[in-house]
């Protein structure tokens, strides 16, 4: 996208001027519409889609598999696939270390714990079913797209169901594979609903600055005139790593004040709860009926 | 008719054209439509079932080779065996090297057109678009001819089980034989599928391997491999014959009047009363109503071919492969897009097919049958002369 | 899975369906009205199939180029496998896809153009390649495409004599099966078999098949003017 001198002065004038706007009327915290689901693939534990104004469509899946292992790095797989780029672009693999980093990070593992011996492996397929044309050289895509798969993954997680086990949870003086309940209808919840202090998986959000401002959520024209760009982790009801400085756009790039930092983790702070409780109640209204998730 | 090796000919497509719209259709050679042409089978080493054969001028050579490796994970009871195709410029100059190696997006189907207008008005819709359907041939880019090829002789050999793969294991999830044929095409005039499943078979059929043995039990076991003179080799164990059969479809009609073919029938009417159009299709449809031949290729005038040539392959509108053994069983059907056809001329055509192979597998066995009355000749001689060097001694 | 259990004697199958009973049959389209030129979702029971257009766009080929590709993310099935972007079977797929949807699409309409299709496999339980060309067609009715006709596509399997239509994946390993689309006047264009079958029994396989291309082609026309009425 490029913008005329003084279309990129109007926005960035009316950004920082003190009676702030933004061009689409937004207040600084408020997102653009994102409408999401969750439950409608029958063969994953869990699976939701999310997709904004832009047209870009995300969806995530969930399935777990038991497995004997030590190693608790191994326990979480991501993978993240755009449809019609080949696996190795530096996109995909930017995004896929950035998620998986920040899983592996908050993630509470005992939750997987199965019996003494077996742990339940999360794989988490992402695919990106379509980006826009105008996206693909920019910047913007990795962080805005790191935020959407974030929220998406957070759904799908939340979202997983796993089998009722029926054999012995003590199994370390026996040698017995673990087994299941065949009614899907005794699954329990990977993550707990009911209790709330319970982990909740990694959000991340991407916060805009100009000036002496910050905002959250920019969209593509006002990606333009930013002077910066902030990365934060939500986890567990605080901000968490990794923080990134990152540069949004390459024409207007100042340094970082440190003032504008804290102003981002205020505005992340703002925002996160009501994020986090839109995206539970999604969550919690698994649709049923498979073809209404469409 | 043109045709000189290697230099490929200009197809005089009016000339084809209005052959197939001859009433009853012929094509360029004469040749019966459900007739394939002469297959003619050599075999260069009976050892390592190097052979050759010619269908036409279709020339195709199949070589087998065989190793010992570890079986697959997950297919411990079993052997390998893998099929690879290869066209290169050597078997007509219209293809080029390493066609494309990236299936991850199919490549856009490029197809030369050629209209044939039949009418003078353009714009009413009835321009009959010959080409464009083969599933093989001069019609479609390499890649997915390529794609086509080695996926149909795949399911055709491979999928059908006509090798005992569990024949093939040593000792499970450990030795296994890995068996490899290399198609290679040598000389094209259509019909590379048929003519590459032909190769297979017979070559496997003539393959043998040399001869193992495991000695010892457990950990300490042996394998031994004999060669030839120590033990005699060993053929492989082929279940069935299954044989391809490639149909060509024509049809003198637009592809509008292919799918609608009610409101043609009507539009032909009102034509016929008119009578003041000269119109290539109505001339042949009123032909065949005044000369009365079967009723069935009135109903829907699509003309059904075996065994095309490089030409008869451009001008296809579509193409369907069947494979069969001769038991009747019918180990695969391929069809895709290309002229409609009705359900009664598809199992047509799986008759037609059934014959074709029961002459092609009468044809391969009796040279097996040869093959094995002249390796016995040449045993028995060894015996014999080894026998009368003792005399002498 | 024993061969008694695929149709019991009572003339059940697996999952409690007659012979000659379709799964539940769903078609949306116009799902993605911001990312795509034209779309559909198509599910035949557990198989979705989800299809993405864009086009008619500039070419520089004269002709009309459709290009089809599918793909399947590792969660398309139960367990989780990954599906190599040079995987032949899919590639052969696509271009089964390709070819037929070719045949219905009114080429002579659209000289230097580019159309381009995108499947993805989001759920994969039998009749993938059906519900693909169900779904493909939807797409480029959603688009606007002028077609002659709706080619609608199925899968029918057999069981020592009786066939069985819309085959879910646990009889598509087990038994012989095809898959058949027809265009109007119910024409083969798409028929694709890879598993041995007794000649003599292809005739049933073809009669029921053809039905079932019926029975969907009506679906489809309920779905489309659906969705014509909501837009």
């Amino acid at each position: 996208m490029v913008l005329s001198v003084a279309e990129s002065s109007y926005i960035y004038d009316s950004l920082t001027s003190s009676n702030s706007s933004r061009i689409d009327a937004r207040k600084a915290n408020q997102y653009r519409p994102l409408n999401a689901n969750c439950g409608f693939l029958p063969n994953s534990n869990g699976s939701s889609r999310i997709y904004n104004a832009d047209g870009i469509e995300i969806i995530t899946s969930v399935k777990a598999k038991v497995v004997r292992t030590e190693r608790i790095a191994d326990l979480i797989n991501v993978d993240i696939d755009i449809h019609g780029e080949k696996d190795n672009t530096t996109l995909c693999q930017q995004l896929t270390t950035l998620i998986k980093a920040s899983i592996m990070d908050s993630f509470q593992f005992d939750l997987l714990k199965l019996t003494g011996k077996y742990y339940f492996q999360l794989f988490i397929d992402v695919s990106i079913l379509y980006l826009p044309e105008d996206f693909s050289a920019s910047s913007y895509t990795l962080y805005s797209l790191l935020s959407l798969i974030s929220m998406n993954v957070y759904i799908s997680l939340k979202s997983t169901k796993l089998p009722f086990l029926i054999s012995s949870k003590d199994d370390f003086d026996v040698e017995e594979e673990p087994t299941f309940s065949d009614d899907w209808e005794l699954s329990k919840f990977l993550i707990p609903q009911d209790s709330k202090n319970t982990f909740q998986p990694p959000l991340i959000f991407v916060v805009g600055t100009a000036g002496e401002k910050a905002i959250i959520d920019p969209s593509l024209e006002e990606e333009e005139i930013l002077e910066h760009g902030i990365c934060l982790t939500w986890s567990n009801s605080k901000v968490t790593t990794p923080i990134q400085s990152l540069t949004l756009s390459t024409n207007n790039t100042k340094a970082l004040k440190l003032s504008l930092i804290s102003e981002a983790i205020k505005l992340v702070k703002n925002v996160a709860p009501d994020v986090i409780s839109a995206l539970d109640t999604i969550a919690s209204q698994e649709s049923d009926d498979f073809n209404n998730g469409f | 008719m043109p045709s000189t090796d290697n230099t490929l000919p200009i197809p005089n497509i009016l000339t084809l054209h209005s052959l197939f719209s001859s009433n009853p259709p012929l094509r360029p050679s004469l040749r019966p439509l459900t007739e394939p042409r002469d297959l003619k089978i050599s075999i260069i080493n009976k050892d390592n079932g190097n052979i050759e054969i010619k269908l036409g001028k279709t020339y195709v050579s199949c070589k087998i080779s065989a190793i010992i490796t570890k079986p697959f994970e997950d297919r411990q009871f079993e052997g390998i065996f893998n099929i690879n195709t290869e066209i290169t410029p050597m078997c007509s100059p219209l293809f080029s090297n390493g066609g494309g190696n990236d299936f991850s997006t199919s490549a856009p189907a490029i197809i030369p057109k050629t209209v044939i207008s039949v009418e003078e008005n353009e714009d009413n819709g009835n321009d009959v678009i010959m080409g464009g359907g083969a599933m093989m041939g001069l019609g479609v880019d390499q890649t997915s001819i390529e794609i086509m090829l080695s996926r149909l002789i795949e399911k055709a050999v491979r999928r059908s089980n006509a090798l005992d793969l569990e024949s093939l294991c040593i000792i499970a999830g450990q030795k296994c034989w890995s068996i490899r044929a290399d198609i290679k095409f040598l000389n094209y005039d259509g019909n590379l599928i048929d003519a590459g499943n032909l190769a297979v078979i017979i070559a496997l059929l003539n393959f043998k391997k040399n001869d193992i043995e495991i000695i010892g039990n457990g950990e300490g076991s042996e394998l031994v491999i004999f060669d030839e003179n120590q033990r005699e080799k060993v053929g492989l164990s082929v279940l069935h014959i299954p044989l391809s059969v490639t149909f060509q479809f024509f049809s003198t009609e637009s592809i509008e009047r292919n799918i609608k073919g009610e409101k043609g029938v009507i539009s032909r009417k009102i034509k016929e009363d008119s009578d003041d159009e000269d119109d290539v299709n109505d001339r042949m449809e009123v032909d065949n109503d005044e000369v009365g031949v079967e009723s069935e290729s009135r109903s829907s005038n699509e003309i059904i071919i075996v065994d095309a040539t490089s030409e008869e392959e451009l001008l296809s509108q579509g193409s369907m492969t069947i494979t069969l053994n001769s038991n009747k069983e019918v180990c695969q059907i391929s069809k895709s897009g290309g002229l409609n056809i009705e359900q009664g001329k598809i199992l047509e055509c799986c008759t037609i097919a059934s014959k074709i192979v029961d002459k092609w597998t009468k044809q391969i066995k009796q040279v097996l049958i040869d093959e094995e009355v002249k390796n016995r000749d040449l045993k028995i001689e060894k015996e014999l002369s080894v026998v009368n060097d003792r005399r002498t001694s | 899975m024993s061969h008694q259990e695929l149709l019991s004697p009572e003339g059940f199958r697996y999952d409690g369906r007659r012979c000659n009973e379709q799964r539940n049959f769903n078609l949306e389209l116009n799902t993605h009205p911001h990312a795509a030129d034209g779309s559909a979702i198509c599910s035949m029971g557990n198989t979705k199939v989800l299809s993405l257009l864009r086009g008619p766009t500039d070419s520089n080929d004269s002709g009309l180029s459709l290009s089809v590709s599918i793909i399947q993310p590792p969660y398309a099935k139960s367990d989780r496998v990954q599906v190599s972007k040079n995987d032949r079977r899919f590639a052969e797929l696509s271009l089964m896809v390709q070819r037929t949807l070719l045949q219905s699409i009114v080429q002579k309409a659209y000289p230097r153009t580019n159309i381009n299709i995108k499947l993805t496999i989001l759920s994969a339980d039998g009749s993938i390649l059906a519900a693909c060309v169900n779904s493909a067609t939807a797409a480029l009715v959603d688009a606007g495409i002028a077609l002659y006709d709706t080619v609608t596509a199925i899968t029918v399997g057999i069981h020592d004599i009786s066939p069985l239509i819309d085959c879910n994946a646990i009889e598509e390993i087990d038994l012989p099966y095809l898959t058949i689309g027809t265009i109007s006047n119910s024409k083969i264009n798409l028929l694709l078999m890879e598993s041995k079958t007794p000649l003599d029994k292809l005739q049933k396989m073809i009669n029921l098949g053809t039905e079932g291309c019926i029975q969907i082609r009506n679906q489809l026309d309920i779905a489309i003017r659906k969705s014509a009425i909501k837009h």
